[in-house]
């Protein structure tokens, strides 16, 4: 004959009562579940009524609270600091894995830097792609090449690639020599490092006349800028004003302007459109890998290295959230009990039974206690935490305003 | 073994019939079981003195009519009908099966047992019988001897 399961006011033992043990070694679970299950007990009305739930019913509804209380907090941990978990080891066998739910997770800006790098390759300056450079021959009074033929399908494999850069001879170094300055064809004329020699001169400088060279002007000081200034223009210079042609692409025709009048060699950079996606290794030291090859790395909130919570370490106010979400929990799974069937028979008769009701009550209060939660977790976020600091800086600031200045009197 | 009405929620119920019944309505009856091999019978074969066993304390609902009086002018005599709803389960700890002619007292009145139905079964299942139901009358004490005593 099976017995009923009821509520007896002697909880059982913990260790192995509940459904997943992550707490059986926690010595104040093992203290507070039983003493929970108790409260709860009492609160859902035992004393007067019987409870439909034995102690290891208690005891894994307060798994289920700790486990849910964790969730809560390490997906707000994920999503706040989620750039930074991103690329972090998630094989715990790694040296490199951290379990991020027992030590601050680190600052870093590793995912921004990574994110950079494809604004970098974009924009010419870096990135994470590799370049490719290739080389055609320009045929006299050919003007178009077709660029499939000529450079993806003999160099990239067949691959699709786009062209980042086309030139026709290899790019000079900068001459900070008198040479570079003075060959720039219509650039700089006398505004140049010319000019301001021969404005010198003009104030009446001896030994300092245009284009001189005596050696005093080398102790002329003149702003870092100006060198910059004037590399620039020597560059530009030589990028747009040395080269006389110009071209086009369309649908990976390479069209010159004018039409070559001889043969000649015209360089290619570019990259390979697939590389672009999956970028190539970016190691970095510390506990980062590579994101491009390494599958045991933090890629979403899903799998980021956030074990879960140190029950033992959990302060009064998080118990105190724990203990009702419990409570809410057990009405919900005493509703279920109750409700399995809709009425229960009785000498002549059938009642109804409350489970109905405790479910309901027991979700809303569950869904209630979890937007508070995620209301209190915002609240603790970097970002409000940066706009408290900056109003009470403020607000101090005013009130400090507002303190009369002591006046001096001699 | 069935998915429903499983010993478990066999035992379920019962849990919540005996909460109810016990614990709730609190409400007892005593039953007094008459021994026919002692009754004292006249020539007719009429037993003019019936001896009961004494009596069982059993908790029960109880559905009861409203009090009749038929006054004939030198004395009222009162009627009143009850249904007595009786769990199988605690007839069964008591080792107790009432039959008609048995005599319930309730609320200090006795009241003779004239019929009882036993066709509540749980979940309509053969073997699972439910409850036991008594409808019985009100009897002026002096017309029965039961013993006070439990």
């Amino acid at each position: 004959m099976a017995q009923p399961v009821l509520w007896i006011d002697n909880p059982g033992p913990v260790s192995g009562s509940t459904p997943f043990g992550y707490f059986d070694n926690s010595v104040n679970f093992k203290i507070d579940a039983p003493k929970a299950a108790k409260w709860a007990a009492y609160a859902l009305g035992y004393g007067s009524i019987d409870i439909e739930m034995d102690s290891g019913s208690f005891y894994s509804r307060y798994e289920e609270a700790v486990l849910e209380y964790s969730a809560q907090v390490q997906q707000f941990m994920a999503r706040e600091n989620m750039l930074s978990l991103m690329g972090t080891s998630n094989d715990i066998s790694s040296s490199k894995y951290f379990d991020y739910s027992k030590k601050p997770i680190p600052t870093s800006l590793h995912r921004v830097i990574t994110i950079s790098d494809s604004y970098g390759m974009e924009a010419n300056v870096g990135g994470n792609v590799t370049w490719h450079k290739a080389s055609i021959e320009l045929t006299a009074s050919i003007q178009d090449y077709d660029l499939d033929e000529l450079i993806a399908l003999p160099s990239a494999s067949g691959n699709a690639i786009e062209i980042r850069r086309i030139y026709h001879y290899e790019p000079v170094a900068y001459g900070y020599g008198l040479s570079g300055v003075y060959n720039a064809p219509g650039v700089l004329g006398s505004a140049g490092q010319a000019g301001t020699y021969g404005l010198l001169g003009e104030f009446g400088w001896e030994g300092l006349a245009a284009g001189g060279i005596a050696t005093g002007l080398s102790y002329t000081l003149m702003p870092v800028y100006e060198d910059l200034l004037r590399m620039q223009a020597i560059e530009f210079n030589f990028q747009m004003r040395r080269s006389g042609y110009s071209f086009e692409i369309r649908n990976n025709k390479l069209r010159i302007f004018p039409v070559p009048q001889a043969n000649q060699i015209l360089w290619i950079e570019y990259v390979i459109k697939d590389d672009k996606i999956t970028g190539s290794p970016n190691d970095l030291s510390g506990s980062y890998y590579s994101m491009g090859n390494n599958s045991s790395v933090t890629t979403n909130i899903g799998d980021a290295p956030l074990g879960i919570i140190d029950y033992d370490k959990l302060n009064a106010s998080a118990k105190r959230w724990i203990l009702k979400y419990f409570l809410a929990s057990c009405k919900e799974t005493l509703g279920e009990i109750r409700s399995k069937y809709q009425t229960i028979p009785i000498p002549g008769s059938e009642v109804s039974l409350n489970g109905d009701q405790l479910k309901q009550e027991g979700r809303e209060e569950k869904q209630q206690l979890i937007e508070l939660l995620r209301q209190d977790l915002e609240r603790a976020s970097t970002q409000i935490q940066m706009q408290i600091q900056s109003d009470n800086a403020q607000n101090l600031q005013e009130v400090l305003n507002k303190i009369p200045t002591g006046i001096f009197v001699a | 073994m069935s998915k429903y009405v499983t010993p478990r929620d066999v035992a379920f119920f019962k849990s919540i019939n005996k909460e109810l019944i016990d614990d709730i309505i609190e409400t007892d009856i005593i039953f007094f079981s008459l021994i026919p091999e002692k009754q004292n019978t006249n020539i007719y074969g009429e037993s003019v003195d019936k001896i009961y066993e004494p009596g069982i304390k059993v908790n029960a609902l109880i559905q009861h009519d409203d009090e009749t009086t038929d006054d004939d002018g030198m004395i009222s005599n009162v009627y009143q009908n009850i249904i007595a709803y009786i769990h199988r389960d605690t007839l069964k700890e008591k080792n107790f099966y009432p039959t008609a002619g048995d005599i319930i007292k309730y609320y200090n009145t006795y009241y003779e047992v004239s019929q009882v139905v036993d066709n509540q079964l749980l979940a309509g299942r053969v073997g699972l019988p439910w409850s036991i139901i008594c409808t019985a009358h009100m009897v002026n004490k002096s017309s029965i001897s039961v013993r006070s005593e439990i």
